[in-house]
C-alpha cells in the first residue's frame, strides 16, 4: 500500500517537473482469495494481490489517459508521454476537471476489521459445509457443480496536481453454491448466494435453500403456450432488470443522445409508486464509498420521486454542461477506464405487499424468477427487451408449477410506467451493480412467448 | 523473458508441497485504444498490462497465485503461495529439466500497430465513423473505436517446456443509432483480426461504417417480430453465435470434464443432422481467435469437433485433459495473468454444406430470416440457450419479406443441431468477446447460412 503511494507521488513529482497542465493519478489495489470445493476437496484456490495506476493530464483543456500496472519507475516517462500523446488527438470540446476536492466527505463504514480476522482454513471449511448441506437437502440433488468461497479488498488512492489526496479502503466476504439435481434423466441446477461484510453473512443454510430449491422446482418446469401475460418481477429479477438499464439514467448518455431520458427532468417518466435513490452514503452497501472517481463527495440523490424524474446522474463534465453540480456519480469500469458514469447503491422503494400477497392481487399470470441473456436480448439505448425467463405460474392468486423455455419481451421505459405495485421483499444485488429491488408486479400484460 | 535458472526455481518452489505439476506463465501486454462520439475523438487510453501467475496441480485439483510483479522475487512469492495452498506435504524427488520449444506464429502484425502515428489511426477511424453518420438523417448518434493491443507472453511448465507467443489483436467497432424521435434503434460492426494496422488498411471502412448505419435505419422501419414456433434461416457469419452458445460451450472440457454437459459420454454418437460439420481451429492465419501456443504451452490444433452430424471431439486443455483421461488439445485459455486458463474455443465453426441461399429462402414458406445475430448466452448443463437477433426479416412463400425487430431465439442446443437441416456453402467468420471463466477473450464464430426447421422465437404477441 505505502509502495503504491510512494509510488503515485513519484508520478505526480515526474509530471509536475516536466509537464505543464492540470493532472491526476488514480489508483487502484488490494487483494483476493477464492476457494472453490469439490467433492470435499479443493478443486480451484486462488489467491493475488494487484495494483493499477491510471494517469490524467489536462492539456490545452484536452484529457489524455494512460495506464500500467508494472511499477517501475523508469516507466514513468512513458506513461507521462502516452497520456500527453492522447490527449493531443482529443477534440471533445466540452470543458474537462481536474477536481480540487469537495469541502466536506461522507463516512459511511464500507471496511470491517473483523473479515481480517476469517482465515483462509475457515472459508475453506465453510465451503465444505456449504456443499455437504446443498448435498444433503435433497435426495436429487446428485452433486454441486461449484461451492465457492471469494473475498477480497481494496484500496483507491486520487492524487493531484490541484491539492487532492484521497484514499478509500473496502472489504468483503461472498459465498455461492450450484447445486445439481437430477429426476433420473433432466438435470438442472440452481444458484445460491450469500455474503456482506462481516462474518455472519457467511450463512450457509440460506445459500443452500435458495440453491436446491432453484434446482429442483425447475426440473420438471415446461414452457407455456406464446401469450400476453400478467407479470410478477421477483426481486432478484427485478435487480437485474434495473442494473441492465441502470444506464438511461446516466447524464452522459441523455447528453449523446444514449437515453430516451434527455430533456425529462421534472417529467412523469414512471408510474406514481416508483421512487428511486442513489446514495452511496449508507454504510456497507455494495456501492458504498465516501468519494465518486473524481473525487466528488458521495451524496443521495433521488432519481426518480413518486414517478417523476428528478434528476439524471451526473459527473463533473456532464454536469458543468448542463449547469448543475455533480452527483458524484462519475465511475471507473477498472483503473484503466476513463471516467465515466454509473450507479452507486440504487435502490427502487419498497411497497406493503409479500411476494404471496402480489401474486393474489395479480390472480393469473407468471412470476419471473430469473431473467437470462440480458447482454444479448436487452438494448440499452431502445429500452427494447426479449429475455429468456424462468419462474411460476400463477392461477387463482397461488404460486403453481415451475416454467422456463419462454421469452418475455417489452421496453423498459413502457415498463417503468407499468408497474402496479411494489412489493416489501427488497433483495440486494451481490455481484455487478448494488441494485436493490423489491418483488414487482406489472399492471398490464407482457408478451411471453413459448410453445 | 524470464530466465531458464528462474523458471526452474519457481517451478521447484511451486512442486514443493507435493503438486504433481506447476506452471509459470508471464505476461506484458501493451493497449491502445481511441473513440469518437458526438462527431469528435472522445476518449484515448494507453495502457501496459504486466503480471504473472503461478498454477499447480494436485491430481485433479488447481492452484492459482498470481500477481503484478514479474522479478524472481516476486515469482518466488507467488510459487510459495501456492505451494503453501496445496500442503499435501508428499515430498517427492522432482526432475525437471526445461526445454525451449518453437511455436511457428499463426499471427504477425506487418505494420505492428504502436508504431502508427495516432493520427493516421483517427483518421481511419473517422472515415468508417462518418460513413455511418453520413448515412441517412435517422442516424442521430454513432459511436466508434479503433483498439488494438498486443501480448506478449512466456510459460514454463514442469512437462518441460518454455515456450513464447506474440499476438497482435486490433478491431474496428462502429455502432450507429437511429431515431425518429420516440424511438431508437441500434446497429453494430465490429471486424477484427490477429494482426497488425494492415488489417485496417485492408478494410474498405466507409462500408462498414454505412452497414451499422444501415442495420439501425433498416430496423427503425420495421414492426416487431411475431413470437412462436417457425423454422429459422440464420445468415452466415455471426449467425454461427448460435452454434457457439448451443453447442461450443458444452463441448469444453471445462463442462464435460465435470460431467456437466448434454454431450457427456457421446463422443461417437449422432448429436446433429448429418449436413453439420463444425470445427474449431485455432491454426488459422491472421484470425482474431488464432494463436500458435495454447496459454498453458502447448501447440494449438483444428479440432473436429462434429463430422457429418457424428460427435468427434471436444476441446480440451491440461486440467480438463486429466478429469477425462483424454489428451489435450490445446485450447487452454485465458484473459490474462489474473485468470486460470482453462479450455475454451478459438474460431469455432459449422462447416460449408452443399446447399445454395437461394434454395434455403425459396424452400421457406414461413418463418424468419434471422441476417445478423446480436450475442447469447448459454446453459451448458441442460443446454438451454438464448439470443438476440439483430437484423431480421419474416419469410412468406419462399421470398423475404418485411424486417422485424425484438426478435429473440431459445432453445436447447442438442435440439436445434438435430433440427439444422439445410447448410449453404458460403461459410464466413465472424469476430467476438466470449466470457467464460477465464475471463473474456477473441473469440471467432461463423458458419454458412443455416436454416433451422422449428425453433422458439421470443417476440411480441399479438
Amino acid at each position: 500500500m505505502s509502495n503504491i503511494n510512494e509510488f503515485c507521488k513519484k508520478i505526480l513529482d515526474y509530471a509536475k517537473e516536466n509537464c505543464g497542465g492540470e493532472y491526476e493519478v488514480y489508483a487502484a489495489n488490494g487483494e483476493s482469495f477464492r476457494v472453490e470445493v469439490l467433492d470435499g476437496q479443493i478443486k480451484n484456490y486462488s489467491v493475488n494481490d494487484y495494483a493499477g495506476i491510471s494517469f490524467r493530464i489536462k492539456k490545452n483543456g484536452k484529457m489524455g489517459y494512460a495506464s500500467t500496472s508494472s511499477f517501475d519507475e523508469d516507466g514513468i516517462p512513458e506513461l507521462v508521454r502516452a497520456a500527453s500523446d492522447n490527449a493531443a488527438i482529443i477534440e471533445n470540446p466540452d470543458e474537462q476537471f481536474i477536481f480540487s476536492g469537495s469541502e466536506k466527505y461522507p463516512s459511511p463504514k464500507v471496511y470491517n476489521e473483523e473479515l481480517d480476522t476469517v482465515t483462509a482454513e475457515e472459508k475453506i471449511e465453510f465451503a465444505k459445509e456449504m456443499e455437504i448441506k446443498a448435498k444433503a437437502a435433497d435426495p436429487r440433488i446428485i452433486k454441486v457443480e461449484s461451492s465457492t468461497v471469494i473475498s477480497g479488498k481494496s484500496t483507491v488512492i486520487i492524487k493531484n496536481s490541484n491539492g487532492m489526496d484521497l484514499c478509500e479502503s473496502s472489504n468483503y466476504v461472498a459465498a455461492y453454491v450450484v447445486p445439481i439435481a437430477s429426476d433420473g434423466e433432466k438435470m438442472n441446477d440452481g444458484f445460491g448466494v450469500c455474503g456482506g461484510f462481516d462474518r455472519s453473512c457467511l450463512d450457509a443454510d440460506k445459500a443452500v435453500k435458495k440453491g436446491v430449491g432453484e434446482a429442483i422446482d425447475f426440473l420438471d418446469a415446461r414452457s407455456v403456450k406464446s401469450a400476453p401475460m400478467r407479470i410478477i418481477f421477483r426481486n432478484s429479477a427485478m435487480c437485474d432488470m434495473i442494473e441492465t438499464f441502470s444506464g438511461i439514467f446516466s447524464s452522459e448518455n441523455a447528453q449523446r443522445g444514449l437515453s430516451m431520458l434527455a430533456g425529462k427532468e421534472g417529467e412523469k417518466i414512471a408510474a406514481d409508486c416508483v421512487t428511486l435513490t442513489d446514495d452511496p452514503t449508507t454504510d456497507f452497501g455494495f456501492g458504498s464509498r465516501a468519494f465518486d472517481a473524481e473525487g466528488v463527495a458521495g451524496r443521495r440523490t433521488v432519481v426518480v420521486e413518486n414517478g417523476t424524474l428528478k434528476t439524471l446522474l451526473y459527473n463533473l463534465e456532464t454536469a458543468h454542461k448542463a449547469g448543475v453540480e455533480s452527483t458524484g456519480n462519475a465511475s471507473k469500469g477498472g483503473y484503466t477506464s476513463p471516467i465515466g458514469i454509473s450507479v452507486s447503491n440504487f435502490t427502487l422503494t419498497q411497497g406493503e405487499k409479500t411476494l404471496e400477497q402480489l401474486a393474489g392481487k395479480m390472480g393469473e399470470g407468471l412470476i419471473i424468477t430469473e431473467v437470462s441473456g440480458l447482454h444479448a436480448g436487452a438494448n440499452a439505448v431502445t429500452g427494447d427487451f426479449s429475455l429468456m425467463a424462468k419462474g411460476y405460474l400463477v392461477e387463482g392468486g397461488k404460486q403453481g408449477r415451475a416454467v422456463n423455455g419462454v421469452t418475455v419481451s417489452g421496453n423498459f421505459y413502457e415498463l417503468l410506467k407499468n408497474i402496479e405495485e411494489p412489493g416489501c421483499d427488497v433483495y440486494r444485488n451481490m455481484f455487478g451493480e448494488a441494485i436493490s429491488a423489491p418483488s414487482v408486479l406489472m399492471g398490464k400484460p407482457m408478451s411471453v412467448a413459448g410453445e | 523473458m524470464i530466465e531458464k535458472r528462474v523458471s526452474e526455481s519457481v517451478l521447484l518452489k511451486a512442486m514443493s508441497t507435493g503438486a504433481d505439476y506447476a506452471e509459470l506463465y508471464v505476461e506484458d501486454t501493451t493497449s491502445d485504444s481511441v473513440s469518437m462520439i458526438a462527431d469528435c475523438v472522445d476518449s484515448a487510453n494507453t495502457a501496459r498490462d504486466r503480471g504473472a501467475g503461478v498454477r499447480i496441480f494436485c491430481g485433479t485439483n488447481s492452484v492459482y497465485a498470481y500477481g503484478n510483479g514479474t522479478d524472481e522475487k516476486s515469482l518466488m512469492e507467488l510459487a510459495a503461495k501456492a505451494a503453501a495452498a496445496a500442503s499435501t506435504a508428499r515430498s517427492a524427488k522432482i526432475d525437471l529439466v526445461l526445454n525451449e520449444v518453437k511455436f511457428d506464429p499463426v499471427c504477425r502484425a506487418e505494420i505492428p500497430a504502436d508504431s502508427v502515428e495516432k493520427k493516421i489511426k483517427v483518421d481511419a477511424l473517422k472515415e468508417a465513423y462518418f460513413a455511418a453518420k453520413e448515412y441517412g438523417e435517422e442516424i442521430v448518434q454513432v459511436r466508434g473505436g479503433l483498439s488494438s493491443s498486443s501480448k506478449r507472453i512466456y510459460v514454463a511448465n514442469s512437462d518441460g517446456v518454455i515456450g513464447t507467443d506474440e499476438r497482435p489483436y486490433i478491431r474496428l467497432a462502429v455502432s450507429a443509432v437511429a431515431s425518429d424521435g420516440k424511438e431508437n434503434q441500434s446497429g453494430f460492426v465490429g471486424p477484427g483480426g490477429g494482426a497488425g494496422f494492415e488489417f485496417v488498411r485492408g478494410l474498405d471502412l466507409k462500408a462498414e461504417g454505412r452497414e451499422a448505419a444501415r442495420i439501425a435505419t433498416t430496423m427503425l422501419h420495421a414492426g416487431k417480430c411475431p413470437a412462436g414456433k417457425m423454422a429459422v434461416v440464420m445468415g452466415n457469419a455471426f449467425g454461427g453465435v448460435v452454434f457457439h452458445e448451443a453447442c461450443g460451450h458444452a463441448l469444453e472440457a471445462t463442462s464435460v470434464g465435470l460431467g456437466n454437459s448434454v454431450f457427456c459420454g457421446k463422443l461417437g454418437q449422432k448429436i446433429a443432422n448429418e449436413k453439420v460439420s463444425a470445427v474449431d481451429d485455432a491454426t488459422m492465419t491472421g484470425e482474431w481467435g488464432s494463436r500458435a501456443m495454447s496459454d498453458e504451452g502447448e501447440k494449438t490444433e483444428r479440432i473436429q469437433l462434429i463430422k457429418d452430424g457424428i460427435l468427434t471431439g471436444y476441446m480440451i486443455d491440461k486440467l480438463g485433459s486429466r478429469r477425462m483421461n483424454m489428451r489435450s488439445t490445446g485450447s487452454g485459455r485465458r484473459q490474462n495473468y489474473a485468470f486460470a486458463p482453462t479450455s475454451r474455443m478459438s474460431n469455432t465453426f459449422i462447416c460449408a454444406g452443399n446447399d445454395k441461399r437461394e434454395d434455403i429462402i425459396s424452400g421457406t414458406e414461413y418463418g424468419l430470416f434471422a441476417s445478423k445475430m446480436g450475442g447469447g448466452s448459454v446453459n451448458p448443463l441442460t443446454g438451454e440457450f438464448n439470443f438476440a437477433v439483430m437484423e431480421g426479416y419474416m419469410i412468406r412463400g419462399g421470398r423475404i419479406c418485411e424486417p422485424v425487430r425484438g426478435a429473440t431465439l431459445i432453445g436447447k442446443g442438442y435440439e436445434v443441431l438435430l433440427n439444422i437441416d439445410m447448410v449453404s456453402d458460403d461459410l464466413v467468420l465472424g469476430q467476438g468477446m466470449c466470457g467464460s471463466v477465464s475471463g473474456s477473450i477473441q473469440t471467432n464464430v461463423g458458419q454458412p447460412m443455416i436454416r433451422i426447421s422449428e425453433i422458439t422465437v421470443g417476440g411480441e404477441i399479438e
